[in-house]
């Protein structure tokens, strides 16, 4: 389970399982934090077009973190 | 205009659309997020990330919506097509973005340059 603590805009994360349709293993980055508990991902492992396909909501505990957010 | 926002309309509230500028320098400019591509094809780097929200935002006035989803977080997301001009350089850029609510402004969620070529109607 990826560390609340490390979960920000910009990190690197990868489902842990299906997710609005977007399968397991699909990659992309963090864009969003809604709450403690849920983030809004951009799976840019997915096909560039549609643009919403891409864009789900996700668990925390549904993610695993590849690289954290880098400072900017 | 009801709600939901329906293809083939313009984003309701577009002009006061928003996005915080963590969006652009942690994501859509990052080099992890899209950055590469805002740099390749309109040459635009993090530190310009003004500019190209003022670009962008003028040009979904004047685009219509081509796909809706409602999010089972709340609200619902809408992605558009828009060819933006950025100093010499003019390409499509496809942007997705979000109501919490009905009535709410409408929120960037992300935006990246795409090859879709408007000539051959094709992304080739």
């Amino acid at each position: 389970m990826a560390a609340t603590r490390e979960i920000a805009i910009g990190g690197l994360i990868e489902l842990r399982a299906p997710v609005e349709g977007a399968p397991a293993g699909a990659r992309g980055g963090i864009i969003d934090l809604l709450d403690p508990d849920r983030v809004m991902v951009e799976l840019t492992s997915l096909p560039a077009e549609p643009i919403l396909d891409r864009i789900v909501v996700v668990p925390v505990g549904k993610l695993r973190l590849i690289e954290p957010a880098r400072r900017h | 205009m009801g709600w939901p926002p329906q293809v083939g309309e313009a984003l309701p509230r577009a002009a006061d659309a928003w996005c915080a500028q963590e969006k652009w320098l942690a994501w859509i400019l990052a080099d992890d997020g899209h950055g590469p591509e805002w740099a390749k094809v309109l040459q635009v780097e993090a530190d310009e990330w003004e500019l190209a929200w003022k670009a962008l935002k003028e040009a979904v006035r004047e685009v219509s919506i081509e796909t809706v989803r409602s999010l089972d977080a709340g609200g619902v997301s809408c992605g558009v097509t828009a060819e933006l001009t950025i100093g010499e350089r003019t390409a499509p850029v496809v942007s997705a973005w979000h109501y919490p609510e009905p009535g709410a402004a409408p929120r960037l969620v992300t935006a990246y340059p795409t090859a879709y070529n408007q000539i051959y109607g094709s992304n080739a």
